[in-house]
């Protein structure tokens, strides 16, 4: 939640982006730069309320899953609210799952709905897709708030100059406690992230594979690919469409009113 | 848009007769009413999509509505759609039904679909149609194989058997070569080169098995691609495949494990049966083991005393689910023995009902097939008495898989229907009507009809009306129409499908009244029941 909030305050401040000098940038600006690149997008201060639709696939290499889920989230004065509805596929269509508060998104209150239901569940544990409860975790991590900087190495990828940064957790609390991010030198808009335990275990190794910008030019990642180390069976692929920052009615959040 | 769109509704209105059914005049004649209500539902669900305001889900509802029921009058309205909604999710469910109207006024939107839309998958599922309704229009598939994002859309669609099947058996060779000619590529990522690898397994492309099998003993290849080629190898029986397939066992990525697992699964070989065992007994990964014990159940009773073994002795209850359901496969009077005795056992009662109750579903439609329907009957009471608690939360997310084991004990043990239904529990009742209407079908009719009381708890009501309208008859065509509003969508599906059972003029009055209602949930029903009705009408008096 607090990472959310901080990211919100980035935007605030107005971090402009573009070609950016990210060896004069202090740390904590690398850091909110590669935060804005992957999240401006989803965030407007004139209109709180964000909706998105994600194509999520599920894969394993003996099958798939696909689904189409419409994620809308808002922040009001009593914390975060998000709502995840679920489009397709026709088993899982009228699915709605509301995350309500918590300290972070993924673990929070989640109240569970579906139009055969009599009245909404609230669901013990994570906001699970497909069987996988760290998608949530993984894609909503900010680096500004939670993250400081180890090192620095600038080096070529694939012909063109990146920046590499190791990231160490400012707290125990902090589901993943170290990371790395490898991003383009220029723009600082990541490449690729890696999620690592307290002992240096690979757990995550996440690949934004395409960023899109919207009609007023903030940027947002639009395809991301999760590599699950824990779980090497599975691997996601999100892929976001029509984001709309937009006033969301506060009862859209509200549990109580789910089949009302 | 939108005045196009209105213009496209106002046109198909305009001149219609208005129909006043239920009124003293005769009923019209049989398929001029239902043309009237087919454009009666086609103007409820135009009117829901030319409304800006409506959400992706109301809009992605409607279209989905239209574009699985409608004629070739809702083409104008479909075509405008694909080329103009803004919801990907909306152009693509439209772009993937247009193909089975074989229509060739579609053709002209759908190569501009598949040619400009800006979402990949969207611009595959156009030309997927486009070929089926002109396959002479080559040169779109042509544009869309030489782009790497459609390319990959076409494996991700095509790995499935859903998506395999729109696709016209005339392109398959086309596509085969693509994704042979792509695979080497490693700007494609891992999901979508294991998706080419399943896709050419769907393609049944036995010029690709060459490179499966290069693929599968690559040690430098992603271990996620390599289990695909192994999955894949098994979809296609290549049974030469074996040696190599239990080779990589020993690699301990479990994405490579699965895929090999579950290839030898299919090829039934005998000779993997050690290696299976072996993988069974000593792999520390859960996953894995309960992979082995489901490829196990296919080599037949040899494998046995290892499934009993993990039945008695796994410590994680996911790969003892697996033994049993691999032992329920058995005709064997072992196999039925050795359940048995499992669930005489204490391991379901001391195990969490939340990790146990996939194992205790699992035992229990095991005991059914192996003929030991008593204790199926105990056990399922002494199951659904633990999950007491819980049983909110398994109807809610696994009440499909509930009623088929009950009546799989049903069918075994037709005692079980007392117990279910003497139960105080509602849930626990509600499975028991359900199992009732599906194992005694029309003769489960007097023992259903007391729950459709008004006054009756909403889920057994549910139930009852589902389990009655299969079989409705034309006396209950006022109890299921009063239900054409319950608030319950699954009480009004029923009411819809037993009122499209009994049919006549007056359900298409109660149609025509349900098109009006201003919950979007019933209109939608009752746009696809109103367009499901009217072509059963129209396709019955075709000469």
């Amino acid at each position: 939640m607090k990472k959310w909030i901080a990211l919100s305050l980035l935007l605030l401040l107005g971090w402009t982006v573009g070609s950016v000098a990210q060896n004069t940038m202090t740390d904590e600006e690398i850091l909110g730069t590669m935060d804005f690149q992957r999240f401006a997008g989803y965030f407007n201060q004139e209109l709180p309320g964000t909706t998105f639709t994600t194509e999520i696939l599920a894969e394993r290499p003996d099958g798939s899953k696909q689904a189409t889920v419409q994620v809308s989230f808002l922040f009001t004065e009593e914390g975060f609210r998000g709502r995840i509805d679920y489009l397709t596929p026709d088993e899982l269509k009228g699915d709605v799952f509301i995350i309500v508060g918590g300290s972070q998104p993924g673990a929070d209150e989640i109240y569970f709905w579906n139009p055969d239901l009599v009245s909404p569940l609230k669901v013990n544990g994570r906001f699970e897709v497909f069987g996988d409860a760290t998608v949530v975790e993984v894609v909503g991590i900010g680096f500004s708030y939670d993250y400081s900087i180890t090192e620095r190495k600038e080096y070529e990828k694939d012909g063109a100059p990146v920046l590499e940064v190791s990231l160490k957790a400012n707290r125990p609390s902090v589901a993943f406690q170290q990371a790395r991010v490898v991003a383009d030198a220029q723009t600082l808009q990541p490449k690729t992230l890696e999620l690592f335990d307290e002992s240096g275990d690979l757990l995550h190794f996440n690949t934004f594979e395409e960023y899109g910008t919207t009609a007023d030019g903030r940027p947002y990642f639009v395809r991301q690919l999760l590599d699950n180390q824990i779980v090497p069976v599975n691997q996601t692929l999100m892929i976001i469409t029509n984001i709309e920052n937009k006033a969301l009615p506060a009862e859209m959040f509200d549990p109580t009113k789910l089949g009302a | 848009m939108r005045r196009l769109l209105s213009l496209i509704v106002t046109s198909l209105v305009v001149g219609m007769p208005v129909l006043a059914w239920g009124q003293a005049s005769p009923p019209p004649p049989a398929t001029d009413q239902a043309r009237a209500l087919q454009l009666e539902a086609l103007q409820t669900v135009a009117m829901v999509l030319l409304d800006p305001t409506r959400s992706e889900a109301d809009r992605l509802g409607a279209a989905t509505a239209l574009v699985k029921n409608a004629d070739r009058t809702a083409m104008p309205l479909l075509t405008g759609l694909l080329l103009g909604d803004r919801f990907a999710s909306v152009r693509r469910a439209i772009a993937e039904g247009l193909g089975r109207y074989r229509a060739p006024e579609a053709a002209f939107s759908l190569r501009q679909a598949a040619l400009s839309d800006p979402i990949d998958s969207v611009r595959w599922a156009a030309g997927v149609s486009l070929l089926q309704t002109d396959p002479s229009q080559t040169d779109v598939l042509g544009t869309l194989l030489a782009h790497s994002d459609t390319l990959s859309a076409a494996a991700l669609s095509l790995q499935e058997a859903a998506g395999f099947a729109a696709l016209p058996a005339a392109f398959h060779a086309t596509l085969e070569s693509a994704f042979i000619h792509a695979f080497p590529d490693r700007g494609y990522n891992l999901v979508e080169r294991a998706a080419m690898l399943k896709a050419l397994g769907q393609l049944q492309s036995q010029a690709a098995v060459g490179l499966m099998m290069d693929v599968l003993q690559n040690d430098n290849e992603d271990p996620f691609v390599r289990g695909a080629a192994a999955f894949s190898l098994g979809t296609l029986g290549v049974q030469r495949a074996v040696p190599a397939l239990i080779a990589v066992l020993n690699n301990d990525s479990e994405a490579l494990q699965v895929g090999a697992l579950g290839a030898l699964g299919r090829l039934k070989n005998t000779q993997a049966l050690f290696a299976l065992t072996q993988v069974l007994n000593h792999e520390d990964s859960a996953e894995v083991r309960a992979a082995a014990a489901a490829a196990l159940g296919a080599l037949g009773e040899r494998s046995l005393p290892s499934l009993i073994d993990a039945l008695n002795v796994d410590p994680d209850p996911n790969v003892r689910q697996a033994a049993v359901s691999s032992l329920a496969l058995m005709d064997d009077p072992d196999a039925g023995e050795a359940v048995r005795t499992f669930a005489l056992g204490n391991y379901l009662t001391t195990c969490d009902p939340q990790a146990c109750s996939g194992l205790a579903l699992a035992t229990l439609s095991a005991l059914a097939k192996l003929g030991q329907g008593d204790l199926a009957v105990s056990l399922l009471e002494n199951s659904l008495a633990a999950l007491e608690d819980v049983l909110p939360f398994v109807f809610a997310f696994a009440e499909e898989q509930l009623i088929e084991v009950a009546v799989q004990v049903a069918q075994a043990a037709p005692q079980v229907l007392d117990v279910l239904l003497g139960s105080d529990n509602a849930f626990v009742q509600a499975i028991g009507l359900a199992t009732l209407a599906q194992v005694k079908g029309e003769f489960a009719r007097a023992t259903l009809l007391p729950f459709t009381a008004p006054d009756a708890h909403r889920l057994l009501r549910r139930m009852a009306f589902e389990g009655l309208a299969p079989w409705a008859r034309p006396e209950d065509f006022s109890s299921f129409n009063d239900e054409l509003t319950n608030r319950d969508r699954r009480t009004r599906a029923a009411a819809f499908s037993a009122l499209m059972r009994i049919g006549g003029a007056q359900t298409a009055a109660s149609f025509s009244a349900a098109l009006a209602s201003p919950d979007l949930a019933t209109s939608l029903q009752a746009v696809e029941a109103a367009f499901q009705f009217g072509n059963r009408i129209l396709a019955s008096k075709q000469p």
